[in-house]
């Protein structure tokens, strides 16, 4: 089938298999190998995208069910945005080590500053549960999404 | 050979009636499609393979989340999302404690009410409250529709009552009262987005310094969740204190049923599940106003 | 951290220079080894056993080769010699398959058929080495061939025997009999596992008798040469894809059902291969931490020496040796005496080959084991003498200058003293003060120290690396060694180093990941904790060598001797102020080399502080509050030090209360991320701070040394010896989940 979407800003059309995981379909046809593979069983959080602005693991979503709606990968972030901010402070507050992660988390960060302007670091805790990392022990991710916030120390 | 596997058809019909007859009149393994928070695992680990797909996510007779008439309504295709953000959540605290502690936001963004019911996964958290609520599903049938308990609906492990041409079109309870009345949700999970080991909801309305009403729910402790008629008939009836609340408590192990698995041994949920549901309705009991 | 700011010159040492690969990985930018592709490349797949040990009978391929778009099928029998016709662990390789796409390798990886003949299998690792136990592996050296010789006659470890460590001094069975406090224990450690996010992949293309891999390698050479050995007549060559994942051990060697199957495929294919390894096969395919058991005595005086301790490590490998259990085993038996000051020790370990899924690096090898055993230990010989417990580890511990008793040269660094000072410092006025008023939430404190050298030399081993800094006619500086950015901040450090010694801009400084034909050598490469330590030497030294070349080039234009010149801000400057642009002297390039070598691995110790609040009722425990204090010898980049601590922390919590993988008869139950417990935000403590102590390395640049691995082993025995405290109860088996404090707890009530 058919499916016309909106990726970064940009119109797409792109015939797929109708179940064909978003992830696939994001890192193979439009080549946005930002979007990460980590797991098998929906958990890493590296494939995050944000679909029509909301967060969601991209390994879990269905390519028939992207028609219409438009999908936001890391890559898509602009100057001047929130998306922009959040990256820059990932960089300030040293949350990157290997980065495999970090596509992911500044979606996930991005998506609920937008909801939650003055997150705090327990709540935060807690939104960003669905992005793993394995280097950084989540610390100075947490300050890089509360120095956004406004909320950090 | 072909390199290539097959693929499915897919479909997204307009109507639940249109939706209907595609399960009807398709051939082979045909699998519904609303959130796909569970079904693309089942897909990607070779659990499941379709012939075809029926996409119900964006029906609208399925969708929306309305309360009117003391009632409501939650559309099967409603995500854990939206109805941790709506304010029967907050109205009925533990559907929106149950909801925020379910797997994570990307999930709960995209994962659907009707979702969970039809794949009665013994351990999810959305269950209990609706249990206790008494909750009702509707199902698109032959006839129209039919309506029967949840708790009827729920057959066993992962089995549901639902027929091979029959769509779940939501759920719906009556709204408690608002004095008076309290509920939580209380859980553990050994890593935050991890399995909920057991989890206990409990509503509860007080007057007079007695417990009035009384639900308790459980998940992860049978084959289905399951409510707890040894508590509430332990508790109802008897004054509003700390002490009646942990006595009844204890009652639950004549209502569950646990095994070993990955999340925790039988031992360990027997176990938990009486001070999770302990704490649940103390926290309830506090929300309905009574004074322990 | 304060006071860390850029200087006036550029980022130096000792301060927060920006990472140079933040911005690329944070714009979605990098490229990882699973997004690799080539032009040409086929995709493979493997069929792999669903059993532990058994017999290939017979794999019909013919269906498989027929499926369109599929380009070879291989069996078993076609893999290197030594592989054989069985398979030893569950995930084993049966066949592979390489395609044009990764749908045809899916149809034709179902399409093999196989037939096992099921051999009994053994699971424990005291069990395999016994006379009664089945073989596992006729040809151990297959998978591993520098092995040095084992004595094993009389230690009744028959067979199965991977490798087998012992040493002794003083008279421990005397000391222990002697002993007013003893106290005998043993202690179990789980298999757990990096989990790694950029999954194993590589991509092999043969050119002629050269073998290129493009994998993330940590010890290029060594997984070279082991693919020489497997690939007789070949060269091969390691390339890293443009950005490396992290690695914690679990990519610094060739895995046995990876690099070699897409060699096979590749020649087979004349093709580029790409092979990947998905979740579950990162899980059992590759390396996971050593399970050990560790029997512990200790001995001690009425007024708290600790004269004698005997440890008796069992370790399991799995079947195919590669190293490692080697390393465990020095681990276990040199760290204890090399903190502790005892006169009677003894030790014996064995690493036993099993039909358990392979064990392999990861952070801390051996140390993270016998240091949570250790603390633990001593925490509660402790208790159970009445010994204040920080004191008794305190006055017990070495103190610098001496000699090392098993492994050689003196302590040099005195850094657990002033790591329990500041520790416990930091400590009191962060940790929580609980008013008592929810009885049924218990707090507890628990410290640990430990240490872990950097490098894996030692005097029978010498370790080097050199360094090649190129400056160009436009004042720009490149490094090139044998280090690749695993997460850990090389590119950066390295730069830092560079930049500092060499007066060039921090931001005119590149440090290029390891390249094969940049002709360098390197032995190790990125592993062992040693890439700011021995690396970073290498590059100071050719540093010195350049700054020594830029002066003496200088003198001609200056009027100086060359001694008299110093090279800093892109200049080189005389006393009088005159100065000369490096542009100036440089006409095309200049390269400097430093090497470096040692023989002496050194230790970097932590002592840190846990506090844990433990809810009685469910068993569930948080870890509230955390104290890292660390010596790194000097940090080169403060909040990059800090970056290593708090990983270290949360790997450390998931080793001690939440991570186990694991298996049934060599089968694996949790083999996915969903399954495996994997450690969230919410498991790190509420409050975590890290205590950065410098105590200024003598052997390294600007005294820095390795944190990577020393900041973990104090981590696991800090936190239950917190749980110790608050519940009374001394776990000897890793992790402790809620499930078990609830237990415990059950049983101490009845």
């Amino acid at each position: 089938m058919n499916v016309t979407f909106e990726l970064d800003g940009e119109r797409r059309t792109v015939e797929t298999p109708p179940d064909r995981p978003l992830r696939e379909l994001l890192r193979q046809e439009c080549d946005r190998k930002s979007v990460k593979t980590g797991c098998d069983s929906g958990r890493c959080g590296s494939c995050t995208v944000l679909l029509d602005g909301a967060a969601v693991k991209s390994c879990l979503i269905m390519a028939a069910q992207v028609d219409g709606r438009s999908v936001t990968t890391v890559e898509g972030i602009d100057d001047g945005t929130l998306g922009r901010e959040v990256q820059d402070a990932f960089e300030e507050a040293f949350a990157i080590q290997c980065g495999y992660c970090t596509p992911g988390f500044v979606l996930s960060g991005l998506s609920y500053l937008r909801d939650n302007p003055d997150a705090d670091r327990e709540e935060l805790r807690s939104a960003l549960s669905g992005n793993v990392c394995r280097c950084t022990g989540y610390e100075k991710i947490l300050d890089a999404v509360e120095r956004v916030a406004g909320t950090g120390n | 050979m072909s390199g290539e596997r097959a693929t499915p058809d897919y479909f997204a019909p307009e109507s639940v009636a249109d939706a209907r007859r595609r399960l009807a009149e398709e051939e082979g393994f045909v699998k519904v499609v609303a959130g796909g928070q569970t079904l693309m695992l089942l897909f990607r680990q070779g659990f499941v393979q379709a012939d075809a797909l029926v996409d119900v996510s964006r029906l609208p007779e399925l969708s929306g989340l309305s309360t009117g008439d003391g009632r409501a309504r939650v559309g099967a295709t409603t995500t854990y999302a939206d109805l941790a953000a709506h304010e029967v959540a907050d109205r009925v605290t533990m559907l929106g404690e149950a909801c925020n502690g379910i797997a994570d936001r990307q999930v709960r963004n995209a994962g659907t009410i009707g979702g969970a019911l039809c794949h009665a996964d013994p351990a999810f958290d959305i269950v209990p409250p609706l249990l206790c609520l008494d909750a009702e599903v509707s199902i698109a049938s032959e006839d129209g529709h039919r309506r029967l308990p949840l708790s009827a609906f729920l057959v066993g492990h992962m089995r549901t009552d639902l027929g091979p041409d029959e769509l779940l079109e939501g759920v719906a309870f009556d709204l408690p009262a608002p004095e008076q009345s309290g509920s939580a949700y209380e859980k553990h999970a050994a890593v935050d987005d991890g399995w909920t080991t057991v989890g206990a909801a409990t509503l509860v309305t007080v007057s007079d310094g007695t417990f009035f009403d009384v639900r308790v729910g459980l998940t992860a402790v049978a084959d289905t969740a399951v409510r707890s008629p040894a508590v509430e008939s332990a508790l109802v009836g008897n004054p509003v204190t700390e002490d009646a609340i942990e006595a009844a408590s204890e009652e639950v192990i004549a209502d569950i049923d646990p095994l070993d698995d990955l999340s925790g041994s039988a031992e360990y949920k027997r176990g938990l599940a009486g001070t999770l549901v302990a704490r649940s309705l103390a926290t309830a009991t506090d929300r309905a106003g009574g004074d322990l | 951290m304060s006071g860390r700011e850029c200087s006036d010159d550029g980022w130096s040492v000792g301060q927060n220079a920006p990472r140079k690969d933040a911005r690329r990985k944070v714009r979605g930018a990098a490229r990882y080894g699973t997004d690799m592709e080539r032009e040409g490349m086929l995709y493979a797949g493997v069929v792999r056993s669903q059993q532990s040990h058994a017999c290939v009978e017979s794999v019909e391929t013919e269906a498989a080769a027929a499926v369109d778009g599929v380009a070879a099928v291989v069996t078993r029998a076609d893999l290197p010699e030594g592989y054989g016709d069985r398979v030893r662990h569950y995930g084993d390789v049966i066949a592979a398959v390489a395609a044009e796409s990764r749908e045809a390798v899916d149809v034709a990886l179902s399409a093999i058929e196989y037939d096992l003949d099921s051999l009994e299998s053994v699971h424990d690792p005291r069990e395999a080495v016994r006379e009664d136990a089945p073989l596992v592996q006729e040809y151990p050296e297959f998978s591993h061939a520098y092995r040095h010789p084992r004595f094993t006659e009389g230690t009744g470890y028959v067979q199965n025997v991977d490798d087998y460590h012992s040493a002794d001094f003083g008279d421990a069975a005397a000391g222990l009999a002697e002993a007013e406090h003893v106290h005998e224990a043993t202690y179990r450690t789980p298999r757990t596992n990096h989990c790694n996010l950029d999954r194993h992949c590589c991509l092999v293309e043969w050119e002629d008798d050269t073998l290129r891999v493009t994998a993330t390698m940590g010890n290029r050479g060594h997984a070279e040469k082991t693919l020489e050995r497997l690939f007789p007549d070949c060269e091969a060559e390691i390339e890293r894809p443009p950005t490396a994942g992290s690695s914690f051990g679990g990519r610094s060697l060739v895995k046995l059902t990876l690099e070699p199957v897409a060699a096979v495929l590749a020649r087979e294919t004349d093709r580029p291969v790409r092979l990947d390894f998905d979740r579950e096969e990162d899980f059992t395919a590759t390396g996971s931490r050593h399970p050990t058991v560790i029997d512990v005595a200790a001995g001690a005086t009425a007024d708290g020496d600790l004269t004698t301790l005997i440890v008796d490590v069992a370790a399991d490998t799995g079947p195919y040796p590669n190293g490692v259990g080697h390393i465990v085993l020095s681990s276990c038996q040199n760290r204890p005496v090399e903190l502790y000051d005892v006169e009677n020790y003894r030790f014996e370990g064995v690493s036993a080959i099993t039909n358990n899924t392979p064990a392999g690096e990861y952070r801390g090898i051996g140390v993270t084991q016998v240091t949570w055993a250790l603390e633990s230990h001593l925490d509660e010989l402790a208790r159970q003498a009445g010994f204040e417990l920080v004191e008794f580890r305190r006055s017990n511990w070495v103190e610098a200058g001496e000699d090392h008793p098993v492994s050689s040269g003196p302590v040099a660094s005195p850094g657990p003293r002033e790591c329990l000072t500041r520790g416990k410092e930091t400590f009191a006025d962060i940790r929580s003060e609980p008013d008592g008023g929810d009885s049924g939430v218990v707090y507890g404190y628990g410290v640990a120290a430990g240490g872990q050298v950097s490098t894996p030399a030692s005097d029978k081993n010498t370790d080097y690396s050199e360094a090649k800094l190129v400056l160009d006619a436009d004042g720009s500086l490149v490094a090139r060694t044998g280090a690749i950015d695993i997460g850990q901040g090389a590119e950066t450090a390295l730069a830092q180093i560079a930049a500092a010694e060499t007066g060039i801009d921090f931001d005119r400084v590149t440090v290029e990941g390891y390249d094969p034909t940049a002709d360098i050598e390197d032995k190790y490469g990125s592993i062992a904790n040693r890439t700011t330590y021995l690396i970073g030497s290498a590059v100071q030294r050719a540093a010195e060598d350049l700054t020594s070349e830029l002066c003496s080039r200088a003198v001609a234009h200056l009027d100086s001797a060359a001694n008299d010149l110093t090279v800093t801000g892109g200049r080189v400057e005389a006393p009088d102020g005159d100065a000369v642009a490096l542009e100036t002297l440089v006409e095309d390039s200049i390269v400097a080399t430093g090497r470096v070598e040692t023989n002496t691995a050194v230790p970097g110790y932590g002592v840190h502080f846990a506090e844990v609040a433990v809810d009685r009722e469910t068993g569930k425990t948080d870890v509230t509050v955390y104290v890292a204090a660390q010596d790194v010898g000097y940090a080169i980049n403060p909040t990059m030090v800090e970056g290593q601590l708090e990983g270290a922390v949360q790997h450390g919590i998931e080793f001690a209360t939440l991570s186990e993988l694991q298996l049934s008869e060599g089968i694996p139950e949790n083999a996915n991320l969903a399954d495996y417990p994997v450690s969230s935000p919410a498991e790190m403590p509420d409050r975590l701070a890290c205590e950065i102590v410098e105590t200024n390395e003598r052997s390294g640049p600007f005294g820095a040394k390795g944190v990577g691995t020393p900041s973990i082993p104090p981590v696991a025995p800090a936190i239950t010896n917190a749980i110790r405290d608050a519940v009374g109860v001394r776990f000897t088996t890793a992790p402790v989940r809620d499930e078990d404090v609830f237990l415990a707890l059950q049983e101490g009530e009845q």
